[in-house]
């Protein structure tokens, strides 16, 4: 499923002293498969952009199409969206509030009006999705588990009506190297089942390299890149104005085509670097 | 050990302090540090590091008498943290930042907020007003003196929460995982203001967190995993310890990373912590 | 992101915000006061006069005051309504199945409006001319005869101000939860009261989770600060009265007399 944004603007307290442009005329296309990584510093209009793709921001000004629905249209029919595109929140274990780990993750599909008999099953799929164990937690009160147990709930609570679109603002936000690795780990295994696509907001751009494969950049409430990682990062100087870091391989990289070795491409993760780099070496001999 | 507690440069001295946490029963329900040994010298930036739950926060909390030990001692200046007639003079020298900067704010007009600390120690009145002032010019956060914290971003309401402290006139700030709620910019912020503390003024920093590369900028790293510690020392000595910071759940810094990898393949570069030091050491091999 | 403009501070350097926070209280206390004791229209209208003139010698925005009005618009309305059909008195306007409508209700209602309106317009003219801070120190200050009987003014003063400051970042909370559960499906504007009270669960536990986690937060972070170190403490804002205190206390008791004088028409007005 395919989604198209075109020319879309928005605007916070429109006609007010406190108006703040969020969006201005943004228009771009995520095919069904990617897996895309919106950046751009604090206040950009990231979350705002994402909060449209399921309509809990009602667009103001331009067009969305998600498949075959017009998010822009009156008669658009919020449930079947809402089901069709996930969306996890920044720090989505606070939103745990059901007696039961079960009762939680159930929320969503009965929600969605999905059949009763089905969604034990979904819960419980999804639960162990996420590497939850499944008999052990379903009859816990979420709030007994532990940090990383209760993020793993939580998407699970998101994930178990099966949308095909799955929108993350900073899943890993607040966790250790360990945690980061195992949720990251955990979306790449969603799109092995059926989330189809993924839309990830990221300050990390090491975590941008390695698992996307395309990224838009924000800028002050306007889209300034469309393109692959890799191209966005073989400019890592153009990158900076814009406030950005760029990931660690890229700035050692750059430092070394200074030094008078280019390693011709650009890495995005330590595995290509050392390759790039040994075979770099090599000719040199 | 009797030399080191009259060695006048160590502020923190912590004697093999154990502690658990504890249901209502008094059972002891999860570990929280267990046999930990450590002296913090004036001065020393230091960085608390360990995965989320590795007993990182417990520690802190023991630092300024939130926690008092099961076993063992912990000594600020010599003042033991259980002497509960003197825990101000303690909770007064141990500048302590949390996380989420929105928690720890008490007042809607950041001054009100920087007063708060040295009206409760009864500071007079003139005395306050020139804190408040050097506080923020510390922090650079001055222009925003007579304005509500709510507008501001990550990292600015962090650097409040610190100038908040440092109105007490603290000898040690304590950065209690402060910066993993920011933004890159923010923590950048953060690490920054704190560096800057350690450097001009002398400040003595403990920095807990799980970012490697705040670590790579301490002094001094402490690695704990599931309450112990199982490194001391400076970054390079830590982090050359590459099965033990697997085994804590912990990651080496990239450039690090890599440089180990490239002397396993027989690659003559410098052991490296940071980019730079990596980009320099690899360009000499050609 | 939502503006919060209840209790929420308006910087500036006005004549308003420089007054002693407790004589400002106290005013506002008489203005509540004088604001439910009139009825007359006339009154009404010089009690608007007198807040606009306030407001614009404050310099806040006048549309900053009247947005504070949105926050009760709906109790406004449905305690409107409930007075408009609840009083029967005077001659029937008109009259359909059980419900009539009278000139007194009329009356009635628009009283009552007005009353709750200019209520909320002055006290949030206070907040936004009063820093919280002040505002609780003025408010300890006034409770001095209760810390003679052993009241702890000084920690309710300290509650008063904390929760003016997590009004806004609880609304905003509020505000992400909702749409997190709305992504899941959840309903908030469908079915009968019960069943929409019920859909507010999920929004109101989250909710209550994550103010005690704050809260415990803050205990932390209030004992780390020193908070109850000694019982001398000091204040860095020592609130002084000025001639200006003096004025404004002079000015507003000449407007509650001419006011309650236009109430009961002295002049012959109407």
């Amino acid at each position: 499923m395919q989604i198209k944004v075109e020319g879309l603007k928005y605007t916070y307290s429109p006609k007010t002293p406190f108006e703040k442009v969020a969006l201005d005329d943004i228009s771009f296309t995520i095919n069904e498969g990617d897996t895309i990584g919106i950046i751009g510093s604090t206040g950009s209009g990231k979350s705002t952009l994402c909060q449209h793709f399921n309509a809990l921001i009602r667009i103001s000004h331009g067009k969305i199409f998600v498949g075959d629905m017009e998010l822009h249209s009156k008669k658009l029919d919020l449930g079947v969206l809402r089901k069709t595109v996930g969306m996890l929140f920044q720090y989505p274990e606070y939103q745990l509030f059901a007696d039961t780990v079960k009762d939680d993750v159930e929320f969503g599909p009965l929600n969605f009006g999905m059949p009763k008999e089905e969604v034990g099953e979904l819960a419980k799929y999804a639960l162990e999705l996420t590497g939850l164990d499944f008999d052990a937690v379903k009859d816990k009160s979420p709030f007994e588990l532990s940090g990383g147990q209760k993020r793993r709930a939580a998407i699970a609570g998101v994930i178990a009506s099966r949308p095909e679109i799955l929108v993350l603002d900073e899943p890993t936000a607040g966790l250790d190297p360990q945690g980061k690795k195992e949720i990251l780990d955990l979306v790449k295994k969603l799109k092995e089942s059926y989330v189809k696509t993924v839309i990830m907001i990221s300050h990390n751009m090491d975590e941008i390299a390695e698992y996307c494969n395309r990224v838009i950049v924000l800028n002050d409430s306007k889209l300034i890149y469309d393109t692959t990682p890799r191209e966005l990062f073989s400019n890592p100087e153009k990158l900076k104005e814009t406030g950005l870091e760029v990931p660690h391989v890229v700035a050692i990289s750059s430092m070394l085509k200074e030094g008078g070795i280019d390693l011709g491409e650009t890495p995005l993760t330590k595995e290509e670097f050392i390759s790039l780099l040994t075979r770099r070496l090599k000719c040199e001999k | 050990m009797e030399m080191q507690t009259e060695n006048k440069n160590i502020v923190i001295e912590i004697q093999s302090l154990s502690y658990d946490y504890r249901n209502a029963e008094g059972e002891p329900i999860a570990r929280g540090v267990r046999n930990v040994t450590l002296n913090i010298a004036k001065g020393e930036f230091c960085v608390l590091l360990g995965h989320n739950g590795s007993g990182k926060s417990t520690l802190a909390k023991l630092l300024n008498g939130f926690l008092l030990p099961d076993e063992g001692s912990v000594k600020v200046n010599g003042i033991d943290t259980t002497d509960e007639k003197r825990i101000y003079d303690i909770r007064s020298k141990i500048g302590m930042v949390f996380q989420n900067p929105d928690n720890q704010m008490v007042a809607s007009i950041i001054e009100d907020d920087l007063a708060f600390g040295p009206e409760n120690l009864g500071v007079p009145r003139e005395e306050i007003e020139t804190r408040i002032t050097w506080a923020l010019e510390t922090v650079n956060m001055s222009e925003h003196r007579h304005r509500s914290p709510n507008k501001l971003s990550g990292g600015q309401k962090q650097r409040i929460a610190i100038a908040s402290v440092l109105s007490m006139l603290p000898e040690v700030l304590v950065l209690d995982e402060s910066t993993a709620m920011l933004d890159p910019k923010g923590r950048a912020e953060v690490m920054e203001t704190a560096l800057r503390l350690n450097k001009e003024k002398g400040m003595t920093v403990i920095l807990i967190t799980h970012y490697m590369d705040e670590a790579i900028k301490a002094d001094k790293v402490i690695v704990l995993n599931e309450g112990e510690v199982v490194l001391t020392g400076s970054p390079s000595e830590v982090f050359s310890q590459k099965e033990i910071i697997k085994k804590a759940s912990l990651e080496l810094p990239v450039a690090t990373s890599i440089s180990l990898s490239l002397r396993e393949m027989g690659y003559n570069v410098d052991f490296s912590l940071t980019d730079k030091q990596l980009a320099e050491s690899i360009c000499k091999l050609k | 992101m939502r503006e919060v403009s209840f209790g929420q501070y308006y910087p500036s350097n006005s004549a308003v915000h420089k007054m002693d926070a407790r004589v400002k209280l106290l005013l506002t206390i008489a203005f509540i006061v004088m604001v439910f004791l009139v009825k007359s229209l006339y009154a009404y209208i010089a009690i608007g006069v007198f807040i606009l003139l306030t407001t614009l010698v404050s310099r806040v925005p006048v549309l900053k005051v009247l947005k504070s009005i949105k926050a009760i618009i709906f109790i406004v309305v449905i305690m409107s309504i409930i007075n408009l059909f609840a009083n029967a008195e005077g001659k029937v306007l008109c009259s359909w199945w059980i419900f009539t409508i009278t000139d007194g209700g009329i009356i009635t209602a628009v009283n009552l409006a007005l009353r709750l309106i200019f209520l909320v317009m002055g006290t949030s003219l206070l907040t936004y001319t009063t820093t919280p801070m002040e505002l609780t120190d003025g408010m300890e200050s006034l409770m001095y005869p209760l810390k003679l009987i052993k009241v702890p003014t000084h920690d309710i003063a300290i509650i008063m101000s904390i929760a003016l400051r997590f009004i806004p970042i609880l609304m905003e909370e509020v505000d992400k939860i909702m749409m997190a559960q709305k992504a899941r499906g959840a309903c908030f504007d469908r079915g009968g009261l019960l069943q929409r009270a019920k859909a507010l669960l999920p929004v109101l536990i989250p909710l209550f989770v994550s103010a005690f986690r704050r809260a415990d937060e803050l205990a932390l972070a209030l004992d780390a600060r020193c908070y109850n170190a000694t019982p001398n403490r000091t204040k860095y804002k020592k609130a002084t009265l000025a001639i200006r205190d003096l004025i404004a206390t002079l000015i507003t008791g000449i407007f509650i007399v001419l006011v309650v004088a236009i109430n009961n028409n002295f002049w012959g007005l109407y």
